[in-house]
């Protein structure tokens, strides 16, 4: 209960952040997206049963703040959560790697499927452009955001769900 | 007489004494008396100057404690101070926008605004658009124009009771009429992934130059027209291209949005069934 009820606050702050704070940090023309970055921790940690919840509301919260059409982050954040699923059962002693190496995969997912999106609804981005001013500084971003969100993010799930399970 | 001979001691001890003061006062006696007092001064040096340090010693611990405490309130009072200057600082900002707002609102006497803060930006680095804090029971409606006292900012793409969507004019998605004052010639401003404007589709007969200004054409009646839109940076011109293009630096700085005004009597019109 204390895993959901704290999924819930902390994606919510996650998400005021990501769209006053985080959104206006740039590199070129890439941003962060820290609720992904925070997906990928909360779902990599042994102890948490409740990722899927991070996995809706996550992606609940970048629809309302993205125009980004066709609920793009549901497709964005499940092929991410499914894959962690794969990889979870095989890596799981080697987290920080598994987070690095997912981050890194779950940015080029997310830059594919958004290009993908946008060119289905007559926008096509020049592909080179798109590389290298929006996909590889995002990438970028989050391998940034991700090592102290991690420090922070997996300790609190251990304290939170460690607990929950041995009780 | 008799009282005389009795009190003659009295008598010559208060002459005596009369005489001192009087010598004493005429400054006859100033060497002697000098000699006299210094060294009772010197005395009275020392030992002011021992009683001070004892006093010292036990007095200053406590003047300390009292000076931290001093310093404590002190510094706490500075903090509270330079937070109300912040605080101040940031009005002052937040009134020097709306004072130009509403400059920009007054030339425009005929326009009806809605001013509103930006809350929020898009977190896809794909796309250009930004949340506003006024909704549907503001007043706001879908595709109202956007503008600020620079220049249009875009045009709301969604609306909630609370807040709604704005679609900037850098986004990939967006097109706008638009006409270059100078040149007298028409055009289509557009956007992109990375911000860039670019005006498109502008005769080739056209003299574009770098530095004219590009506003709305009010063509399509999705903007309202002679609104700026930004400057003409560079010419791309071709010689077999049918048309000619160019870059624009817009006229708002989009990465610093703060404020914004939307056109409320400003209806879009739906030529959808023409065409």
């Amino acid at each position: 209960m204390k895993e959901i009820i704290s999924s819930f606050v902390i994606l919510i702050l996650g998400g005021i952040l990501q769209g006053s704070l985080f959104s206006r940090i740039h590199i070129l023309n890439g941003t962060g997206d820290v609720i992904m970055v925070m997906l990928i921790v909360w779902s990599l940690n042994p102890y948490t049963r409740y990722s899927w919840i991070w996995l809706l509301l996550g992606a609940l919260i970048m629809t309302y703040l993205s125009a980004l059409p066709l609920y793009g982050y549901f497709f964005i954040y499940g092929i991410i959560w499914l894959f962690i699923r794969f990889l979870k059962s095989r890596f799981w002693q080697m987290p920080i790697i598994l987070m690095i190496f997912v981050t890194i995969t779950g940015s080029i997912i997310s830059a594919v499927i958004s290009y993908f999106v946008l060119y289905i609804n007559d926008i096509s981005p020049n592909l080179k452009t798109t590389v290298t001013q929006i996909a590889v500084p995002s990438l970028v971003l989050n391998l940034i955001y991700c090592f102290p969100i991690y420090g922070l993010l997996n300790d609190f799930a251990n304290s939170v769900c460690y607990k929950e399970e041995s009780s | 007489m008799n009282n005389v001979k009795k009190n003659w001691q009295k008598i010559v001890a208060i002459l005596i004494i009369s005489g001192v003061i009087f010598l004493a006062l005429s400054g006859f006696l100033t060497q002697s008396l000098s000699g006299l007092i210094d060294p009772i001064i010197q005395v009275q040096k020392w030992t002011a100057e021992r009683i001070q340090t004892v006093y010292e010693f036990f007095t200053i611990p406590r003047d300390v404690t009292q000076l931290r405490a001093e310093n404590q309130a002190l510094q706490e009072q500075v903090s509270l101070l330079q937070t109300e200057i912040i605080q101040l600082q940031q009005d002052l900002k937040e009134a020097d926008i709306l004072y130009s707002l509403l400059g920009f609102a007054r030339g425009r006497p005929e326009e009806t605004y809605i001013a509103a803060a930006v809350i929020g930006v898009d977190p896809s680095p794909f796309l250009q658009y930004i949340l506003i804090d006024k909704g549907s029971d503001d007043g706001i409606a879908y595709n109202m124009p956007v503008v600020t006292e620079k220049g249009l900012v875009g045009r709301i793409s969604a609306v909630t009771a609370s807040a709604a969507r704005v679609q900037l004019i850098t986004d990939a998605g967006s097109l706008v009429n638009a006409h270059v004052v100078e040149a007298d010639a028409d055009g289509v401003v557009r956007g992109s992934v990375t911000a860039d404007l670019t005006i498109e589709m502008v005769s080739p007969e056209a003299e574009l130059q770098a530095g004219q200004i590009v506003q709305t054409s009010g063509l399509g009646g999705n903007f309202p027209a002679e609104v700026v839109i930004g400057q003409i940076l560079n010419v791309n011109k071709l010689e077999n291209e049918l048309f000619q293009s160019a870059s624009i630096q817009p006229a708002e700085d989009f990465s610093n949005l703060q404020a914004v005004l939307v056109v409320a009597n400003f209806r879009p019109s739906n030529v959808e069934p023409l065409e």
